[in-house]
């Protein structure tokens, strides 16, 4: 039985007139939204509460601001309401760049929306030395932003991607695909702090081959939800798949991390580190897959989950999976939860620092090792500003 | 007691044995040295069977028997002895019981019946006053957590447990203080007979001050190039082993 | 064929040990299920009204209920009207001393290895021994009543006890907890009980053998533990069934209730049978045991060693309802050939102080999948809850699965809780260093193995240690990865 959601139909005009999204949106209407009992959206009932919060018939806004762009050189893509701006954006002269119809993508009921809605994709079709900034501002129901980036063998990228938000109760559901070549390298870094009226379902899926590294970082501060699916193949030999992360949640932010890195072929490495503190109502929901398949001998991974819930009224559900078909790997998960350590904060009382900045201290501390794999100093700066806003 | 002829041996087709020539008969104390990568480790590893190396050439014969043709826990049984350079941990196997299953299958290869609980603690309490190994070492997990010298004082005390006919100490002298290594030398010493022989593979001179051999071979890039008395030890620590290398590049 | 494979091979040819089975007399319900089929146990243990409305209820859940499809296994699906729900050996009158039991029924215990009989028992063990669905023979009975413990089957305490057993029955695992605790409530045939009085500490190990015999039959059987206050007892439960082509069902229910500082351990060493090297026949293991912590500073403490069964399917866990209470759950969980373990354990922690511990080791071969899937839950009320988990896996050979699930849900800031786990081998250097001391490689393996799985060994009482770890090694003998 799938759980009928109205708000299906009310996407139906928006369907694109094309081969693969028809598909798609075939696909999706057999199989339906993830409901209420769905394992993989067991703590983010995200269909009802869509249903329930979000106008889809919300009036577009100007909302474009140029202050809202890092002032850093790079090629800036500027999106609008999930469709790519080319006015508005200003790129430097080693991007390379086309628009394309929607191919088909993952076959997950939000990929397939997305392949649905999405107009158009934006392909960036080879690595660049300076950065790449994509930004996206939403004021619609929902947005359904399209992005794919092939970077070609010995070539790497950097890309930060930002989600502004500006008019309440919308909805964005992005999808973003990177093709790692062989000896390539990519780094994708987020920066998630919406409005409390705000939602999205945002999927990034790498498929990496011999000798790839791909790096992502992500950075959740406020967001009334955000759903966050990671997903890393390591399709070659020698790859490397990097999983950094830290929600740093408060009032009823609610965020739930779900990443998979799937170990194909022999001698890779994976690691995955994410950190959450829960203050207030919030709540937090990490779900870290590691899959190593037969063939994925000498494989090594590891993931960590650590968090410290901070209020009463916070929620923390975490789930580090381990799925191993080979005998000759070294794979570790750890998890914890718990509080700040009473010694180390008494140590720094007895130093004359009082007790909240003592607390603050510790918290910076502990996110603060997340940030490692971040190049890019102005982004840094940034998430680190959000952390210091928000525990000072 | 063993014989080498022309041993050769290689892993992954890399050739490191190229013809080792040996004979050790019992009583004798040879010490085999050698830069590194010389090919050391590789012949003590050879003889006691390890099966990552490919023996591509000549004959061990160890009392008259093919000595190749064995498995490493029939060698063992046979009364051959590796002091392994990194003794291996094994989590949750105490050195007790694992020194418990080592004699009693010794013994059974022997025909002889497995030895109880009583005297099997008699002979480690024997044994241990020997290396002077303290017992709480020997209830923990078998060299899991170890220092450096544990693990070499435990392979000592397991070599005084299983009372070999021939020895191999691989480097038994890496990474030991000089009060260690005392120690290691003088349970070898206490465990030398006139019917036992006893192998040590050692890059420096100084464990040989300890345990004085009677042969002294070097080896290098998988020959032995000299061998000589215990003098051709103390020439080694004098003149490094430059002047061997020289002398073999002139060959 | 390398040495490594035929050891593999030898391993799997390795047949069970306990595949034997005995003729003797069966009195027994025709296959399937109904109401009538219900009232037809029911009337053959002669039991009062309200059981019987109690199993019919719970049938009429089951009705409505569908099987579990999360668990990371697959079989066949179950035909549950062509298994029969009832078959007790036969016997002419009840028992009133071993003496009377069936010489035959005798034979086949003794040749598990348990002794019914009281002269040649086991130190100190106490056994209550049930064949097909029925308690043939508890031992020890009057030594132990003397302390007020009652210690029967599962039909005498209905009998003898109905307060006890009407008070108790069901409030730890409803019967509407899952499908298969529901067709339990509904059909089960036996089962030990027991009660603590109390203030007592039991002096004895009381231990519960059960064995199916008959073919095409599900064993359904019951236990119920009580633990009145200040009360200790350590509780064993081992399991055998003959080699059989066709996968039999065994779905036990097993309830804890610990009062007020009372202590219960429960041992488990099951070995049903597997099925064969091709994953031909096998019993499917899908069990419900759950404790509850009622009173505060009680502790349940369960300690498992799984080694047989096609699948199994089982969560033993600990409610944590009085302050101060502990919950521990320690499983060696080996399978081999195509068996198929989906085990774990859940937390859940409702009172203050309350702290729980996991020690997980599962141990895969052949082409077996073997699961951990745990939960700790604190709830929001749950004041300073701790919990520390460790799951480890052993894998030998590239052809079987591990897999780890750990759930942890928090809703309380005090919570401390670690999970851990890892995943290894047994390294080519381990096994080399053990043949140069003169150890041959099954030897070694079993060493290792039984290093790894030692820290849950080292929790089972001595009586039950030296089987399991008897059969760790049989299972597994010499399969190096």
């Amino acid at each position: 039985m799938i759980e009928e959601y109205n708000m299906l139909r009310s996407f139906e005009h928006l369907i694109n007139d094309n081969p693969s999204s028809k598909e798609a949106w075939k696909m999706l209407t057999e199989i339906g939204l993830p409901h209420k009992k769905s394992e993989a959206y067991k703590f983010t009932p995200i269909a009802p509460i869509l249903e329930k919060n979000i106008n889809w018939s919300l009036e577009p806004k100007n909302t474009f601001d140029e202050k809202q762009l890092y002032s850093v050189k790079g090629s800036h893509f500027v999106f609008v309401n999930g469709i790519l701006n080319e006015n508005l954006s200003r790129t430097q002269p080693d991007v390379s760049f086309i628009i394309e119809e929607v191919r088909e993508g993952r076959h997950d009921p939000f990929s397939l929306l997305n392949t649905s809605l999405a107009s158009n994709e934006l392909v960036i079709t080879s690595g660049t030395a300076s950065p790449i900034f994509i930004y996206h501002f939403n004021s619609t129901g929902i947005s359904s932003p399209r992005i794919r980036i092939k970077i070609k063998s010995g070539e790497s990228i950097q890309l930060v991607e930002k989600l502004l938000e500006t008019n309440k109760n919308t909805f964005t559901n992005s999808f973003i695909h990177f093709e790692v070549a062989e000896n390539a390298f990519a780094c994708h870094t987020k920066v998630q702090n919406y409005g409390n009226s705000n939602y999205s379902h945002e999927t990034v899926v790498a498929d990496v081959e011999n000798n790839g590294h791909f790096y992502n970082n992500t950075f959740s501060f406020e967001s009334a939800l955000t759903r966050n699916n990671l997903i890393i193949n390591l399709n070659g030999q020698n790859c490397e798949g990097h999983m950094y992360g830290l929600f740093l949640l408060d009032k009823k932010s609610h965020i739930d991390n779900n990443t998979t890195v799937d170990h194909l072929q022999p001698n890779s490495f994976s690691n995955e580190l994410y950190k959450g503190i829960l203050d207030e109502k919030s709540t937090g929901v990490f779900n870290g897959k590691i899959y190593v398949r037969q063939d994925a001998q000498k494989t090594n991974a590891f993931q960590s989950n650590n968090n410290i819930l901070l209020s009463k009224d916070a929620t923390l559900h975490t789930k580090p999976q381990l799925e191993i078909w080979a005998d000759d790997v070294k794979c570790s998960h750890g998890c914890t939860s718990g509080q700040l350590d009473e010694y180390a904060i008494f140590y720094l009382r007895t130093r004359g620092i009082d007790r909240n900045t003592a607390e603050a201290m510790l918290l910076h501390a502990f996110a603060k090792e997340t940030l490692e794999q971040v190049r890019l100093e102005t982004v840094k700066d940034e998430v680190l500003g959000l952390i210091d806003q928000k525990l000072l | 007691m063993i014989s080498i002829k022309n041993l050769q041996a290689s892993i992954k087709d890399k050739k490191i044995l190229k013809g080792i020539d040996l004979e050790v008969k019992a009583g004798e104390v040879h010490a085999i040295m050698g830069p590194n990568g010389s090919g050391k480790s590789t012949l003590a590893s050879v003889l006691a069977g390890r099966e990552d190396y490919e023996v591509t050439g000549g004959s061990v014969e160890y009392f008259g028997e093919d000595l190749l043709d064995l498995d490493p826990e029939e060698r063992s049984q046979k009364g051959i002895f590796l002091a392994f350079q990194y003794p291996v941990e094994i989590p949750g196997v105490s050195t007790t019981n694992f020194m418990k299953t080592a004699i009693n299958k010794v013994r059974e290869s022997r025909g002889e019946k497995a030895l109880d609980a009583v005297n099997f603690l008699k002979l480690m309490k024997e044994k241990m006053k020997l290396v002077d190994i303290d017992q709480s070492l020997l209830s923990r997990s078998l060299n899991e957590g170890f220092s450096g010298g544990e693990k070499k004082r435990n392979e000592i005390f397991q070599m005084a447990m299983l009372e070999p006919k021939l020895a191999i100490l691989d480097e038994t002298d890496s990474g030991l203080d000089i009060d260690a290594l005392k120690i290691v030398a003088d349970g070898v010493n206490k465990l030398k007979s006139k019917d036992n022989a006893t192998v040590v593979v050692t890059h420096y001179q100084r464990l040989l001050n300890y345990i004085v051999p009677d042969f002294v071979h070097i080896l290098y890039k998988g020959k032995i190039v000299r061998s000589g008395d215990k003098n051709l030890a103390s020439e080694l620590e004098e003149k490094g082993y430059d002047w061997i290398k020289e002398e073999a590049a002139l060959v | 064929m390398s040495t490594e494979e035929q050891i593999l091979e030898e391993l799997t040819s390795k047949e069970y040990e306990h595949g034997w089975s005995v003729d003797f007399e069966a009195d027994e319900t025709p296959l399937g299920i109904n109401e009538d089929i219900i009232r037809f146990i029911s009337a053959k243990k002669e039991e009062p009204e309200w059981l019987l409305e109690w199993r019919l209820k719970a049938f009429r859940l089951w009705q409505e209920m569908k099987e579990p499809k999360w668990v990371n296994v697959s079989y066949p699906k179950v035909e549950f009207q062509a298994i029969r729900y009832y078959s007790a050996p036969k016997q002419d009158k009840k028992p009133t001393s071993l003496n009377e039991v069936d010489p035959e029924l005798l034979k086949t215990f003794e040749r598990l290895g348990i002794s019914l009989q009281e002269q040649k028992r086991l130190t100190g063990v106490a056994v209550d021994a049930v064949i097909d669905s029925v308690s043939v023979a508890t031992t020890f009975k009057d030594k132990l009543s003397e302390l007020g413990i009652i210690f029967c089957s599962f039909s005498e305490a209905v009998q003898e006890h109905p307060e006890l057993v009407k008070k108790y029955i069901g409030t730890v695992v409803p019967s509407n907890d899952n499908y298969y605790a529901a067709l339990n409530s509904a059909v089960f045939s036996d089962g030990s009980f027991c009660y603590i009085p109390k203030g007592i500490r039991c002096p004895m190990e009381l231990s519960t053998y059960f064995r199916i015999n008959a073919a095409n039959t599900g064993q359904f059987e019951r236990t119920l533990i009580i633990a009145d206050e200040d009360s200790y007892v350590s509780y064993l439960e081992g399991c055998t069934a003959p080699m059989r082509d066709e996968n039999q069902l065994h779905a036990a229910v097993v309830e804890i209730y610990a009062a007020k500082n009372a202590e219960v351990k429960y041992s488990t060493v099951q070995n049903w049978y597997p099925g064969d090297k091709d994953g031909k026949g096998g019993i499917y293991n899908f069990v419900t045991k759950r404790g509850i912590c009622a009173g505060d500073h009680s502790k349940i403490s369960w300690t498992q060693v799984e080694t047989g069964s096609a699948i199994t399917w089982k969560y033993p866990s600990c409610i944590l309802k009085g302050n101060n209470s502990v919950g521990e759950f320690y499983s060696v969980a080996v399978t081999n050939n195509y068996q198929q373990a989906d085990t774990g354990t859940k937390m859940v922690h409702i009172g203050k102080n309350t702290r729980s511990r996991i020690v997980s080791k599962g141990i895969s071969a052949g082409k077996s999948q073997n699961s951990y899937r745990g939960q700790v839950e604190v709830i929001k009320r749950a004041e300073n809850a701790r919990n520390f988990s460790q799951c480890d896996s052993l894998l030998m050979g590239s052809l079987c699965g591990a897999h780890t699930f750990p759930y942890i849900d928090i809703k309380n800031k005090t919570a401390q809780v670690e999970h851990e786990a890892t995943t290894s081998k047994i390294g080519e250097d381990q096994i080399f260093y053990c043949q140069q001391r003169g150890i041959d490689e099954e030897t070694a393996v079993a060493l290792i193995v039984n290093g790894f799985a030692k820290e849950v060994m080292n929790k089972l009482p001595m009586e039950f240690a030296v089987e399991a770890q008897k059969l760790l090694a049989l299972t597994l003998e010499g399969s190096v990865g």
